[in-house]
């Protein structure tokens, strides 16, 4: 069964221990998570070890219009190369996702790699059936 | 984008369980009546009632009447919407990134 993802890289000129610091401390995480155009997140709470838990508040403006909550579970916290957590947003209707957060050292500081998953999946063999690929082309065009 | 995202969360629920995913499948190839539809799977009517109510919720599915029959037919257009979710959240993504890159390098060039 494939598995739909999202997949988003980004090189970062500082060193993987200030990267994952700055995913798990809370005065840093409000200071970066959003911004005054979209929205800005408060409230941050975060218990960085395994099963402990995150949550944060969140205003918005625009688009965004809040307030909105979202909230999870570290899964994997293996300081500064692997961090992992479950994504339970209020606007999702209670539905949990994963996003693991893996940080190589490079030559100008680290390569960070954001998996999303857990979303919902289209069993493999339906794809084969001609008007499910129409379904599925508009299903899979974001899966990296 | 958040009053989007409660009917988009719908189809994401209505997609997660295979019997229902089994159930689109199925009316791909034309639409059916309930008892049709039930004869295909080995759970109880009233289930499937349950499924059928949650795909036409998520306007996956259409209910219509053929005389005294209530057929339901495949509306797949609600999936496009799925696929703008997954879109939201990598947009959503690459701009949290982004600002992430800008905090921390702004921090560094300070220290």
């Amino acid at each position: 069964m494939p598995e739909h993802k999202i997949i988003v890289d980004v090189e970062i000129e500082a060193p993987p221990e200030r990267v994952f610091d700055a995913w798990t401390d809370p005065v840093q995480l409000a200071a970066w998570w959003g911004d005054d155009a979209v929205y800005r997140t408060t409230d941050w709470e975060s218990d960085a070890r395994p099963g402990g838990k995150w949550r944060c508040q969140g205003t918005g403006t625009g688009d965004m219009s809040g307030p909105f909550k979202i909230a999870g579970e570290y899964t994997v916290v293996e300081r500064p190369h692997r961090l992992g957590f479950t994504w339970s947003p209020s606007w999702d209707g209670g539905v949990t996702t994963n996003v693991l957060i893996e940080l190589t050292p490079t030559a100008k500081g680290t390569k960070l790699r954001l998996t999303h998953t857990g979303f919902a999946t289209v069993d493999s063999q339906e794809a084969h059936h001609e008007g499910w690929k129409r379904v599925l082309g508009w299903l899979g065009r974001h899966v990296a | 984008m958040v009053s989007n995202l409660a009917s988009e969360q719908r189809v994401f629920q209505a997609l997660a369980d295979p019997t229902r995913r089994a159930i689109l499948v199925l009316l791909r190839d034309g639409s059916r009546p309930v008892g049709a539809i039930a004869s295909e799977f080995s759970i109880s009517r009233p289930g499937i009632s349950k499924h059928l109510r949650a795909l036409r919720d998520a306007a996956l599915v259409r209910e219509t009447r053929e005389g005294r029959n209530r057929l339901y037919e495949l509306n797949a257009e609600p999936l496009r919407v799925a696929d703008e979710w997954l879109g939201f959240y990598r947009h959503m993504w690459q701009h949290k990134l982004r600002n992430l890159k800008t905090f921390l390098e702004a921090r560094e060039r300070r220290t």
